[in-house]
């Protein structure tokens, strides 16, 4: 009978153990404003052979996140979707996405994630002469090829 | 948040070492700074006048700087604006009661050490001055004379000519501000709009914009960009001089400079904005970048 009182306590705080690991930081050094990326539905439609959707006409934020071990391009969906560009940015990740919460209301805001790089790689970048920067910038070549 | 940008780089070159004095090695430095001016709203429009260091982060070509050299309040002595009247026969007539009430809701305002009010109409070939600095005590009749000139309007020439007559002054201690009345329609400029705006946001003029037409067009469209793109605002007629006059003035009153140094992504057009670091509520506004004439 103790043992299944206590079941639910122990999966409750391994559930709060799990989610609080999974929540990472990480520090915001670049952004900018690029064409937004078509919708999923505009990729299948490429996919099967229909018409490209080249562009929206919209531009949509894209963000450069450092974290300790793995540094992310990421980029919002909507024009607006933007973050605050703290020292600090506490996120999740989730399939292919970046969780974010942007304000105080709980609500986290879903940015996909574009591209991504080892640390290592990316300091070994930041070292690098100004030409060779360029290419190792390109965490997404499409995405920020235009950076220097 | 309407934020100037001020200037500029202040020196660049790379590291020294020289010896003046005999058995003294003595080690020279320059640095790439740049000053930015601007100034911060709420989501409500309402100047924010407590503004602190860690509340924003500049993005200057990408890459965002939050390690700044110095943050105050900009401390303007003296406020040059020049109005840029469209004297056109289709715009004209509609302006004569809001430039009165710019005229004098510029002139009465306490507050400001000291102003220079200019008048520049635009029709024909050529921009011209009606008064210079001393606009405050002339009859706004007076300075609308209706264009009979074949509707030549050489706007983006006209912008070129009054940051020109506006940075004549060269005064640090000056916020430039330049309002324009217009459709924004331009017929016969030498000048591209291109030029236009690089003409401004090289003198560090902000521009506020007042759109004298009722519905969305080309030219209001140029306007709003124009505005943005020096760091002023843009109104349409329906919103009145008196916004626009009061924006001028509070933008006067509650600015911020920062300096920083250059982040090193090379020589050319550096793109620069800023933006929130806790409170996506508050809107910053600037000149849209500067030019690094040298990478380091």
């Amino acid at each position: 009978m103790k043992r299944i009182v206590l079941l639910p306590i122990l999966i409750a705080s391994l559930s709060a153990v799990l989610v609080a690991q999974s929540s990472q930081q990480g520090s915001i050094v670049r952004m900018r404003m690029t064409d937004c990326m078509p919708t999923e539905h505009g990729f299948m439609t490429m996919m099967s052979g229909g018409a490209v959707q080249a562009s929206t006409g919209m531009l949509c934020p894209e963000y450069v996140m450092v974290t300790g071990n793995v540094v992310y391009a990421i980029s919002g969906k909507t024009s607006d979707e933007l973050l605050p560009l703290a020292e600090a940015t506490n996120f999740r990740l989730q399939k292919n996405e970046m969780l974010i919460h942007v304000d105080d209301s709980g609500k986290e805001s879903h940015f996909r994630i574009k591209a991504m790089i080892t640390r290592a790689e990316w300091d070994r970048s930041q070292s690098a002469p100004a030409t060779q920067m360029a290419q190792a910038h390109s965490l997404d070549t499409t995405a920020l090829r235009d950076q220097q | 948040m309407l934020c100037t940008f001020v200037s500029s780089l202040l020196a660049q070159a790379p590291e020294q070492i020289s010896a003046e004095t005999p058995g003294v090695t003595t080690f020279h430095t320059q640095t790439s700074e740049v000053q930015l001016t601007f100034s911060a709203t709420d989501q409500n429009d309402r100047v924010i006048g407590n503004l602190t260091a860690s509340d924003f982060a500049v993005v200057d070509k990408d890459l965002i700087v939050r390690n700044f050299r110095s943050f105050t309040r900009a401390e303007y002595t003296r406020l040059d604006v020049a109005i840029l009247l469209d004297n056109s026969d289709s715009v004209a007539p509609r302006l004569h009661n809001e430039l009165a009430q710019m005229l004098n809701l510029i002139a009465e305002t306490s507050g400001v050490p000291e102003e220079s009010i200019s008048v520049i109409s635009f029709h024909g070939a050529q921009p011209k001055v009606i008064c210079r600095g001393n606009c405050r005590n002339t009859n706004p009749a007076n300075l609308i004379m209706v264009s009979s000139q074949g509707g030549m309007t050489p706007l983006y020439d006209s912008l070129s000519f009054a940051a020109d007559l506006l940075a004549r002054s060269n005064d640090v201690k000056a916020r430039r501000a330049l309002i324009l009345l217009s459709d924004g329609e331009d017929t016969v400029s030498r000048n591209s709009a291109g030029e236009a705006v690089e003409d401004l946001v090289a003198n560090d003029v902000q521009v506020y914009t007042l759109d004298v037409n009722s519905s969305a067009t080309r030219g209001g469209m140029f306007m709003r960009k124009l505005a943005v793109a020096t760091g002023g605002r843009s109104f349409r007629l329906n919103d009145g001089a008196g916004k626009v006059a009061d924006a001028v003035l509070a933008d006067f009153h509650a600015s911020y400079q920062v300096t920083y140094r250059v982040p090193a992504s090379g020589a050319g057009f550096h793109e620069v904005r800023i933006q929130p670091t806790h409170n996506l509520n508050l809107n910053f506004r600037c000149r849209q970048g500067y030019v690094e004439p040298s990478g380091r």
